[in-house]
């Protein structure tokens, strides 16, 4: 196991060594198994996957000038659960300070990017991992392409990404999704899951970060499809019980902090999904969103998967399986796939290729309005 | 993030649920006296609420056991309502409350004239209050909602934060007969708003209607 861990760290050193940087390779080695493995490779490789080349951007002044300063203080002063416990509480405040401009000189940087409460949480994993200095070109790039859609002044684009779970869990198990579409549990039990990256769920810091390893490799939209994974992980558990909203509600919030998250397994499992049935094959409802200018349709489910065939005939045909040799790798459904079991084509599938763009939508939506059933008991 | 309350008997298919829906402004402790009335604790480092969390206990009300259903919602703007912009320095969330009542009325108007409670939390810092608990009450009393002051930080408070959760259950179970068609744990909402402004300089306002 160690040795595979070196063997893996050494990859990771000489594709971040070539010339130029191997991008692809480092995509690969993000999302399979353990992800980066440390911090120290982390802050290397993260600037890469968000292709960030000038690090050391220069920080806008006055920022707590900056209308939303009280509410990211409020939120900010509540994150201390995320740090170390065995941080010194200087230490804790400092990074707090550190973390309230960080944030800030974001929003200062974009006017037309809005504080949400979650966003923090992602800002905290980023100033764990890398330092202030770094920190703000990275949150800022991810800000622009990954989290855009979060930001926009209405949450619209954030219900209508929600969305998407439903189509990717009907894949898999139609007779759960009847169950949840019964209970009128919609689907804001994902709502801090997706905006947040898990940070405000999943327990472990460094689980938390191995996740960052894999969503920034991938799709935008991966973290829904691991949302699906967590909820499929827990399907039998999810239907043991009275079919009622505030049970099912419970049952689905608690599934994503459980402590022994089968982490990698869940992984490979949204990949495979995420290969099989892109963004572009979800349901028309979803495909209507999709067109529908959300900074994430704009970036391109990978080539092989939009001509709509089987991936794992496409993959087999490009000679992409045989990478492992194995019989089972050629007649085995990538969602058979055991994590052990990534291929060089599969991670490659899932990578996502190449420019990112983003667009904004504006609207209004109340998140009581999207949560209609909710209040429908009033 | 639920907590039941020790003394829940068998599950009875007869019993009923309500559910009570907390909102105000951030950081006035929607998330705090929630946690305190369903555990007892008083929550030390709590997190800022992202979406909607949900608690709930047993109450007896008059000799019958309800659930009581507690969703904890987030405070920031965003998550309720897209607007204007709307600058969260030197606000208030006393000030605030206008727009949480007119939410309110929005969507339970369909059912008509579901009861709130007005809680003015963080009691024990008084001293710091802007807002007067006369000002408060006439607020109150106009929009016909009894207020309640109450600090989810005292544990000597735990006696008064359980009345107004029983308050609260109290009005619903009286409020209006079960309609027909429904099934007999028949859920009913309510609204609890919180308002911090009434006891310190940042009040916390928590809107309950029942
Ligand atoms: N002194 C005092 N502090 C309190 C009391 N209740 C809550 N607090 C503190 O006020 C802060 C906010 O409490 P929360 O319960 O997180 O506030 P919230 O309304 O849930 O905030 P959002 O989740 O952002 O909407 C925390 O730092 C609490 O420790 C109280 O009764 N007295
Ligand atoms: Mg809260």
């Amino acid at each position: 196991m160690q040795s595979k861990r070196k063997l893996k760290a050494a990859h990771i050193v000489e594709a971040l060594q070539s010339e130029p940087v191997d991008i692809h390779s480092l995509r690969k080695l993000s999302i399979s198994p353990g992800g980066l493995l440390s911090r120290k490779l982390r802050c290397q490789v993260w600037p890469h996957l968000l292709d960030v080349t000038d690090t050391h951007l220069k920080c806008p002044k006055n920022v707590r000038m900056h209308p939303e300063c009280r509410q990211v203080q409020l939120d900010v002063n509540r994150s201390g659960g995320r740090f170390p416990s065995t941080m010194p509480k200087e230490e804790v405040d400092i990074l707090q300070e550190q973390l309230t401009d960080l944030i800030l000189s974001v929003l200062c940087t974009h006017s037309e990017l809005n504080y949400y409460q979650g966003y923090h949480d992602i800002c905290v994993t980023f100033l764990l991992v890398c330092g202030k200095q770094l920190s703000f070109p990275l949150v800022e790039r991810l800000s622009t392409y990954h989290l855009r859609d979060f930001m926009v002044r209405s949450m619209d684009s954030t219900a209508d990404i929600l969305n998407y779970l439903i189509p990717i869990l009907e894949k898999s198990n139609p007779e759960l999704v009847k169950y949840i579409e019964k209970s009128e549990v919609g689907t804001l039990f994902a709502l801090s899951w997706l905006i947040t990256w898990y940070s405000y769920v999943v327990p472990k810091q460094e689980d938390i970060e191995r996740l960052y390893d894999f969503f920034l490799s991938c799709h935008p939209l991966m973290p829904v499809y691991f949302a699906a994974q967590i909820v499929l992980d827990n399907a039998d558990n999810i239907m043991d019980g009275e079919c009622e909203m505030a049970r099912v509600y419970q049952v689905l919030l608690q599934t994503a902090r459980k402590t022994d998250l089968p982490l990698e397994t869940l992984i490979s499992k949204a990949a495979d999904f995420y290969i099989q049935f892109p963004p572009s094959s979800l349901s028309v409802t979803a495909i209507d969103y999709y067109k529908d200018g959300l900074a994430m349709s704009t970036f391109c489910d990978y080539a092989l998967v939009a001509q709509h065939e089987l991936p794992d005939a496409v993959l087999r045909r490009r000679g992409l399986y045989s990478s492992d040799r194995t019989e089972s790798s050629v007649n085995t459904r990538p969602s058979n796939a055991d994590s052990t079991h990534w291929s060089a084509a599969k991670t490659a599938a899932v990578a996502v290729g190449g420019a990112v763009g983003a667009a904004a939508i504006a609207g209004a939506v109340n998140l009581l309005e999207w949560a209609p059933h909710l209040l429908g008991y009033l | 993030m639920s907590l039941k309350s020790k003394k829940e008997p068998q599950p009875q298919p007869q019993r009923r649920v309500f559910k009570v829906i907390v909102i105000g402004d951030s950081d006035v402790g929607k998330t705090c006296l929630t946690y305190r009335f369903c555990s007892g604790q008083f929550q030390d480092k709590t997190e800022a609420t992202i979406g909607v969390d949900f608690r709930e206990r047993m109450v007896d009300v008059d000799g019958e056991l309800i659930k009581l259903q507690l969703w904890d919602t987030a405070g920031q703007e965003r998550f309720r309502k897209s607007m204007v912009p709307h600058y969260y320095r030197n606000y208030s969330s006393f000030q605030n409350l206008p727009a949480w009542i007119e939410e309110c009325n929005k969507y339970c108007s369909s059912s008509g004239g579901i009861p709130r409670i007005l809680v003015g939390n963080k009691s024990d810092l008084k001293e710091k209050s802007e807002v007067d608990t006369n000002t408060a009450q006439r607020y109150a009393d106009s929009h016909c909602m009894p207020l309640f002051e109450a600090s989810a930080k005292e544990d000597k408070d735990f006696a008064n934060i359980e009345a107004i959760f029983l308050t609260l259950a109290h009005k619903l179970k009286c409020h209006k007969p079960m309609m027909s068609g429904d099934y007999p744990s028949m859920k009913r909402a309510t609204v609890l708003s919180i308002d911090k402004e009434l006891v310190r300089k940042n009040s916390d306002s928590y809107c309950a209607n029942c």
